[in-house]
């Protein structure tokens, strides 16, 4: 084991795989950080090059660039509400809000190493549990996903802001919006009117896009002025958000933790791991009222998980050539181009192979994040920028990126739909995370129940693991009334 | 009567008559098909009235809701660098001319897409950044055309050339076969 480890190391670390390495690390920064375009794109862009090359060369390239999409990805949401990729827009709730306060460098900070810290987490669960992933995976079931998504709607409550009720009705209104389409039992046309694009179900990227960057664009046109709001330096900070991403060391490895068993379960995307993680930072937290107004946990949690999920992701995917997510669906195609056959041979026969990987995942993501420190004071500058050149600015990339997510034009009429709904719900104090928290869950929670119901009837909720996140999935509903409660008599509240 | 036509009323009404319509296109559905939209319409349609009740109240007592402080109080000092020019401060606007500001915010996005569909990106994104920054915010025409052509540039060589995105001709050049 140590053998191949070494071997892993040294061949990443020579030519030609150092060079191919650093050269995916920019492609994959520069592709996640442009809203829409995702690693998905840039895996199919590349894999075409790896023709040829040696399987570690070819790894180096691809993961080298896959690696580090989410690490660019949290940069526009965090300077322009603008989320570079699905999972990032959970950046967008408190890292804007921070960059409004002239905290973008401090947030920037945060989620950079919080990248490094999740690439590293992942990477060593993936280390750890290959040798006994067999039955982990089997464990997961239709009824463990189902709870899993449920358990993170429970959430709703907790990103809902002052107003609860506003907070359900968002959520609710986003779950409806999830079962737009094809019932996945049925076969049903479910709330498409006729209208034929409708069939596969709304898109998340133009409808995100819209909800938190088209709607800023209209308050920036309205108010003018910067980003930036008040008489405050900004670039200074991006120290801070380093250290406080070891303030909270605690959370870090909680929310990679979790982010990588999200990414283990083949089926569950980032954003679940996204959303999933920054609900659990919430409720976490000593005060939860500060979510969404510039906690740093709220882009510290998000930003582990994601990348400590590709960890995860790795895993069903290298040991039984089961995709654990569409990037790694992807992945698989371009095994068959360097010659490989991922499953339990690969972890036998090519074991520095997967070495190669682990170690490309951390040195990609720690040089990637080190670029974009070094970088970081400079574009927190954007966010003084007056609105008359950042608005057009950010208006051409929203646009792209809801294009470019299915080059087709309705995305962006449902953007601009969204942009004007987003603005409506901020101007009138209606919470926007409940809506994509919810429709990033309620799809999978719906399908996964009706699979559970068929399997085992209601007696799905006796497995262990559907019972341990039912009991999890109460307690965090009764935590925060029983907070409510506490604060209301006065009582002190108990550290979570 | 003033009450039920402010925006914070319609806006409520919305989600009623949304969760009602989608409550009764619901019930036109196979049992299975139906049960979980019902089982959440139902419930949020009712949350939806109570929100109703509550912004009604809301209004009638003409209480402002909870904001953050927006007001810049005085210029942005910036750390290693100023932008071109500093930023301007945000005035404070009246209730017609913020409905009017908001609704050319509007007006801007639909345009712009508006613009997208019928001329295709490329001519669209030139004649939207020369009418935005110039016409729009009387920016210099110096600073325009370099911002524009910086902008459509970065668009043309990581787009069209490095990324080989397709991206939207515009209904103008379809019809004329261009």
């Amino acid at each position: 084991m140590l053998e191949a480890m070494w071997s892993g190391l040294t061949q990443v670390l020579s030519f030609p795989a150092l060079g191919l390495m650093l050269l995916g690390i920019p492609i994959g920064l520069i592709i996640g950080a442009i809203p829409g375009l995702g690693g998905n794109l840039g895996l199919a862009l590349l894999i075409p090059f790896t023709y040829g090359m040696s399987p570690i060369a070819g790894f180096s390239l691809l993961f080298g660039m896959h690696s580090v999409v989410q690490t660019g990805g949290p940069m526009s949401s965090i300077l322009f509400n603008a989320p570079g990729t699905g999972p990032s827009a959970a950046d967008c709730l408190d890292g804007f809000p921070m960059a409004q306060q002239g905290k973008a460098g401090r947030a920037i900070g945060a989620a950079l190493v919080s990248s490094i810290a999740g690439s590293i987490i992942g990477a060593i669960g993936m280390a750890i549990l290959i040798p006994f992933v067999r039955p982990l995976i089997l464990a997961f079931s239709p009824a463990e996903f189902f709870m899993m998504a449920i358990l993170g709607i429970t959430f709703i409550a907790l990103v809902s802001g002052n107003s609860l009720l506003k907070g359900l009705l968002i959520g609710g209104l986003g779950l409806m919006m999830a079962f737009i389409g094809m019932d996945p039992i049925t076969g049903v046309a479910r709330f498409t009117y006729g209208q034929l694009w409708l069939f596969d179900g709304v898109k998340l990227v133009p409808i995100v896009i819209g909800l938190f960057a088209g709607s800023e664009t209209i308050s920036m046109i309205l108010k003018g002025g910067s980003i930036v709001e008040g008489d405050v330096q900004v670039g200074n900070d991006v120290f801070d958000g380093v250290k406080d991403v070891f303030r909270n060391w605690w959370l870090v490895l909680r929310c990679g933790i979790i982010g990588y068993v999200i990414g283990l379960m083949p089926g569950l995307g980032g954003e679940v791991s996204a959303w999933v993680t920054y609900g659990h930072a919430a409720q976490s937290s000593k005060h939860p009222e500060t979510f969404g107004k510039g906690n740093v946990q709220g882009v510290i949690a998000p930003a582990v998980a994601i990348h400590s999920k590709e960890g995860g992701a790795l895993v069903p995917t290298l040991a039984f050539g089961v995709p654990g997510s569409s990037a790694m669906a992807i992945l698989l195609g371009a095994f068959l181009v360097l010659g490989l056959q991922p499953g339990p041979a690969m972890l036998k026969e090519h074991l520095d192979v997967v070495w190669a990987m682990f170690w490309v995942v951390i040195i990609a993501n720690i040089i990637g994040a080190m670029a974009l420190l070094a970088v970081a004071k400079y574009l927190t500058l954007l966010t003084v920028l007056r609105s008359s050149l950042i608005v057009p600015f950010i208006m051409v990339f929203v646009m792209l990126g809801s294009y470019l997510t299915s080059n087709s034009i309705t995305d962006l009429a449902i953007t601009v739909a969204f942009s004007i709904i987003g603005y409506a719900m901020k101007k009138f104090d209606y919470p926007r995370a409940p809506l994509v928290l919810s429709l990033v869950l309620g799809g999978i929670a719906e399908k996964n129940l009706q699979m559970s119901l068929q399997l085992w009837g209601a007696s799905f909720l006796t497995r262990p693991i559907t019972f341990v996140l039912l009991i999890l999935t109460i307690l965090s509903v009764a935590y925060p009334v029983w907070r409510a409660i506490n604060k209301k008599n006065g009582k002190p509240e108990v550290a979570a | 009567m003033k009450y039920l036509t402010s925006g914070r009323m319609l806006f409520s009404a919305l989600f009623v008559v949304v969760f009602a319509v989608l409550i009764v296109t619901a019930t036109g559905y196979n049992p299975k098909a139906r049960t979980f939209p019902l089982i959440v319409a139902v419930p949020v349609f009712l949350g939806a009235l109570a929100n109703l009740v509550v912004d009604f109240r809301i209004v009638q007592r003409g209480e402002k809701p909870k904001k953050e402080k927006s007001e810049t109080k005085s210029p942005i000092t910036v750390a290693e660098a100023t932008p071109a020019e500093p930023a301007k401060k945000k005035e404070k606007l009246s209730g017609t001319a913020k409905r009017r500001r908001e609704l050319l915010g509007i007006a801007w996005l639909i345009g712009y897409v508006l613009a997208i569909t019928f001329l295709g990106f490329p001519i669209a994104t030139i004649g939207y950044m020369v009418v935005f920054i110039h016409f729009f915010n009387r920016e210099s025409w110096k600073l325009t055309i370099i911002y524009t052509a910086i902008m459509w540039a970065f668009i043309w060589i990581a787009f069209v050339y490095f990324l080989k995105s397709n991206l939207y001709p515009g209904l103008i050049f379809e019809w004329l076969g261009i």
